[in-house]
């Protein structure tokens, strides 16, 4: 685990560049559908959008490192997320995954950390939101 | 072929179970996918794999829903090479503001019984006669 934790305690992640290739490639990795707003420009201006938003999964796989990097496995077996997104992201945006430590408490026998979460861009806009839970290992 | 989304979104009902699916996360598709978010140890590649959206496409097509959130929990990372199967159902549908969602949950389970994960997809599906994402992206953009 990182640091130590207590209630307040805030986690920074560190930030993502956000790049047309590397979500073109994010959308091709694992499920390689059809062009879509998040990997081809001409079909986001098809929809009425001015350019290619990056998908809020791709925001999710930060917040997963930020989780990963502090709870290790204990985020790995049994991690919980809820997330909305709430602001496009764009090709150029920087993306910085935060959490705040919001509840420390004892389940089971086993430590419960839960957290808010969010990811902002290079404005300190937000650009995700939601909460997490992870068992302390 | 255009979508009239609202007719899918009145026509769906919650309960109802989207086909199952099989794949296969290689070795080289954890690694290319720790490449590009930028994460050595990224143990869920099936982030960008968005399992209840999968299904919900497989069934209804493409651009017929938004992603407009996540709820999922992680419970055995996932091995490369290990077929992994997909079961989703139709959780909700509701109106809020006046727009429709639907929820998709699903559950994915590797060759050798182990649940790798289990997801839950909040989608806004586009009213009638719009396309998918034109209102917010008008909404977006203004911003």
């Amino acid at each position: 685990m990182g640091k130590e934790l207590t209630l307040g305690t805030c986690l920074d992640g560190r930030p993502h560049a956000i790049t047309a290739e590397k979500m073109i490639a994010f959308e091709r990795v694992i499920w390689h559908r059809v062009a879509n707003v998040h990997s081809d420009p001409q079909e986001a201006k098809r929809v009425g959008m001015s350019r290619m938003i990056a998908s809020g999964q791709n925001q999710l796989a930060f917040l997963h490192q930020l989780l990963h990097a502090h709870f290790q496995e204990g985020w790995n077996h049994g991690g919980r997320i809820r997330v909305r997104w709430t602001c496009p992201v764009y090709v150029g945006d920087v993306i910085t995954p935060k959490a705040t430590v919001t509840k420390i408490a004892m389940d089971g026998g086993r430590t419960l950390v839960e957290l808010d979460i969010c990811c902002t861009n290079q404005s300190e806009a937000t650009t995700a939101v939601g909460t997490a839970r992870v068992y302390l290992t | 072929m255009a979508t009239n989304v609202s007719t899918v979104w009145e026509k769906i009902c919650p309960g109802e179970r989207l086909e199952p699916y099989e794949y296969t996360i290689t070795q080289e598709m954890l690694d290319t996918y720790r490449d590009i978010v930028e994460d050595a140890d990224a143990a869920y590649p099936t982030v960008a794999g968005r399992h209840s959206l999968r299904a919900w496409f497989n069934r209804y097509g493409a651009a017929t829903l938004m992603n407009v959130g996540a709820e999922s929990e992680y419970l055995n990372p996932v091995v490369p090479g290990k077929r992994i199967r997909v079961e989703a159902v139709i959780a909700d549908k509701y109106v809020r503001r006046g727009k429709p969602y639907v929820l998709v949950d699903s559950v994915a389970t590797d060759e050798d019984g182990r649940i790798i994960e289990k997801s839950r997809l909040i989608g806004m599906a586009a009213g009638e006669a719009e396309l998918l994402f034109e209102e917010v992206a008008k909404k977006w953009e203004k911003s």
